[in-house]
């Protein structure tokens, strides 16, 4: 479903991504992984096609992302690490926007998931006005607008508490198993062994691992890892 | 999908009752800061009470044609309150119109017609006593006229009462239109201080209007252009031209948004000029307002772009505005500066559209609308590539 191929990128001197490749198959869940600096939301950013790659390719059910951008945005959801979203309007305001812009999005089917994920009874509030995890779903729903077939997650439940995580994470699972491919980068490992199948570590802009959680679980086993957090550690050296 | 964006971010402009204000301050600001030059002006007129006894038509006229002068303020008053108003020097000159005052004239007796009198500090009372005179002059003139009209062709023609009425009234308008002020010579002076004019006005009083207007529109573009900062701090910068397919589309609605809310705020103070005739309204001033405006959005837009921080924009919403106004010569002659900065004033747009006002031409409103063309192209190809 999405390949890289070669895919670098430079800001100036400084090269973010080195010839990086890999194929993600349709469905996965897949989890970005990577210290700070790493090139995550690089490699986010070029996947969903809002930024340009300086060198290489990406393809997305074998539509260059470079040349088919239309049709491969009408395929991506993108979820940014900012609360992207009108502050001073309500939550249903704000989806109504979207969904405008969207142009085939129907009321009835985003209001049918606010209620899958209990965001239903808050559309009314000012978003300024929401609970941090109640802002992040509406980030996250707002991406979802178009239902595309790839979302991509850039660190979606950062700074909101253990609770609204969960929910999260486990509204997301949901997702994968409706078939949506996901990729979703984060530094916090209990959310990512529980969401994903498979694992991409980046470091420096290199591409350390990409494999599937089963292929983690070994590597730890052979490190002699105590935790699923411990062998992502090992793994990034 | 433009015009979506467009009405979500006058919704976001106007979310708060304050913004809401913010429509209605600025004629308001303007009707304050009138009202003050009006009194400052009133202030430097010459005080002069009206005892109107007659109370007919021809007295009417004669206040009302006085009033007008610039030079004096004139207010009507019984003769016990003129009479005191006088000797306690709070009007400088009081004039009685007696009764009998239309009859009289209408019978060509101008003896003793009106009564003057004057304040013991009054210095002026020959300019006053000059222009009162002459409307009752004015007057007197019309019917003696009219009357002679009516005794040398009224026998011969063989008028009935009726067509003798009819050809009095005629006669007397024919005369009272040769009185209509055109001035003898023009007085060339600086009209918005900008361009020399030749301008025969019967009011030459200082107006704020104009100024204020210029400066108000400037201000609140500056202000309600400021959401291109704000929506890079929170991503929508990067989200809305994503959801939307192009960033051209997201800049251009956001962009006409504003312009909305900027032509609005045009027509209310448009409107009020007209109701304090502070403005003559035709096409080419409406088109040079408009292009005004259409400039203003695309230059603050393009700054908005430049500028990273609500502080810094806000700084730079002040720098601008004042810089520009007081430079442009909006508020007082340009030629009163250095060479240096009268020429830096010809740089500044209020100069443009106020030389656009005065002298009523289209081009310079059509100059800003291609500026504009040209600095929105900029900003969408700057503002699309760091997006």
């Amino acid at each position: 479903m999405i390949t890289a191929e070669n895919l670098s990128k430079k800001f100036g001197r400084k090269e973010v991504l080195k010839e990086i490749n890999f194929y993600i198959e349709k469905g996965e869940t897949v989890g970005v992984v990577g210290p700070n600096g790493a090139g995550k939301s690089t490699l986010l950013k070029i996947i969903a096609t809002i930024m340009r790659e300086t060198k290489g390719t990406v393809r997305i059910d074998g539509m260059d992302s470079k040349k088919e951008t239309k049709k491969i945005r009408e395929k991506i959801g993108y979820v940014p690490q900012e609360i992207a979203v009108y502050h001073e309007l309500t939550a249903r305001e704000n989806l109504r926007f979207f969904a405008k812009l969207a142009k085939n999005s129907s009321e009835e089917s985003w209001m049918r998931r606010c209620e899958e994920w209990k965001l239903a009874e808050h559309l009314d509030k000012k978003v300024k006005h929401l609970s941090g995890g109640n802002q992040r779903k509406l980030n996250i729903l707002i991406a979802m607008l178009h239902d595309p077939e790839i979302l991509i997650l850039d660190e979606p439940t950062v700074g909101i508490d253990i609770s609204a995580k969960q929910e999260i994470v486990n509204d997301l699972r949901q997702l994968g198993n409706e078939g949506k491919t996901i990729l979703y980068s984060s530094h916090d490992a209990q959310e990512l062994e529980t969401l994903c199948t498979a694992f991409l570590i980046l470091k420096e802009g290199e591409l350390l691992f990409y494999g599937s959680k089963q292929k983690v679980r070994q590597f730890g086993s052979i490190a002699q890892s105590k935790n699923f957090a411990e062998t992502l550690g090992e793994i990034v050296g | 999908m433009v015009w979506t964006i467009a009405f979500t971010r006058i919704k976001l402009l106007l979310q708060s009752p304050w913004s809401w204000a913010g429509l209605v301050i600025p004629v308001l600001l303007l009707g304050f800061l009138d009202l003050s030059v009006e009194k400052t002006a009133n202030a430097t007129k010459i005080p002069v009470v009206i005892v109107d006894e007659d109370t007919s038509e021809y007295s009417k006229t004669v206040i009302e044609r006085v009033s007008k002068n610039p030079a004096i303020a004139v207010r009507i008053v019984n003769q016990d309150k003129a009479r005191n108003e006088i000797e306690t020097q709070k009007a400088a000159i009081g004039f009685l119109i007696p009764e009998g005052f239309m009859e009289h004239i209408q019978e060509n007796d101008e003896d003793e017609l009106v009564t003057m009198w004057l304040s013991t500090s009054t210095l002026s009372h020959g300019l006053v006593r000059e222009i009162f005179a002459s409307e009752v002059k004015r007057l007197s003139s019309n019917s003696y006229g009219a009357n002679t009209v009516l005794k040398t062709y009224g026998k011969s023609e063989k008028l009935d009462g009726k067509e003798q009425a009819a050809v009095w009234k005629d006669a007397w308008a024919y005369s009272d239109k040769h009185w209509n002020p055109v001035p003898l010579m023009t007085v060339d002076y600086k009209v918005g201080a900008t361009k020399e004019k030749a301008v025969a006005s019967e009011d030459s009083s200082a107006s704020i209007y104009v100024p204020g207007m210029l400066v108000l529109l400037m201000l609140f573009s500056f202000l309600w252009n400021s959401w291109p900062i704000k929506d890079r701090d929170s991503g929508m910068r990067s989200r809305v031209p994503y959801s939307v397919g192009r960033f051209s589309l997201y800049w251009g609605g956001n962009a006409l948004g504003v312009l909305i809310l900027q032509v609005e705020l045009l027509i209310l103070l448009i409107g009020f000029g007209l109701w304090k005739d502070e403005l003559v309204l035709n096409a080419s001033t409406i088109v040079a307002l408009l292009g005004y405006v259409l400039f203003l959005n695309a230059l603050s837009l393009l700054f908005a772009y430049f500028v990273h921080s609500n502080r810094t924009w806000q700084a730079v919403t002040l720098f601008v505005v004042l810089a520009t106004s007081l430079l442009s010569g909006t508020f007082f002659p340009s030629d009163e500066l250095s060479s240096f900065l009268e020429k830096a004033a010809q740089w500044t747009p209020q100069y443009w559209i106020i030389s656009a006002l005065n002298q009523e031409t289209l081009m310079i409103a059509w100059v800003f609308v291609g500026i504009s063309i040209i600095l929105y192209g900029l900003s969408t190809i700057k503002a699309g590539d760091s997006a």
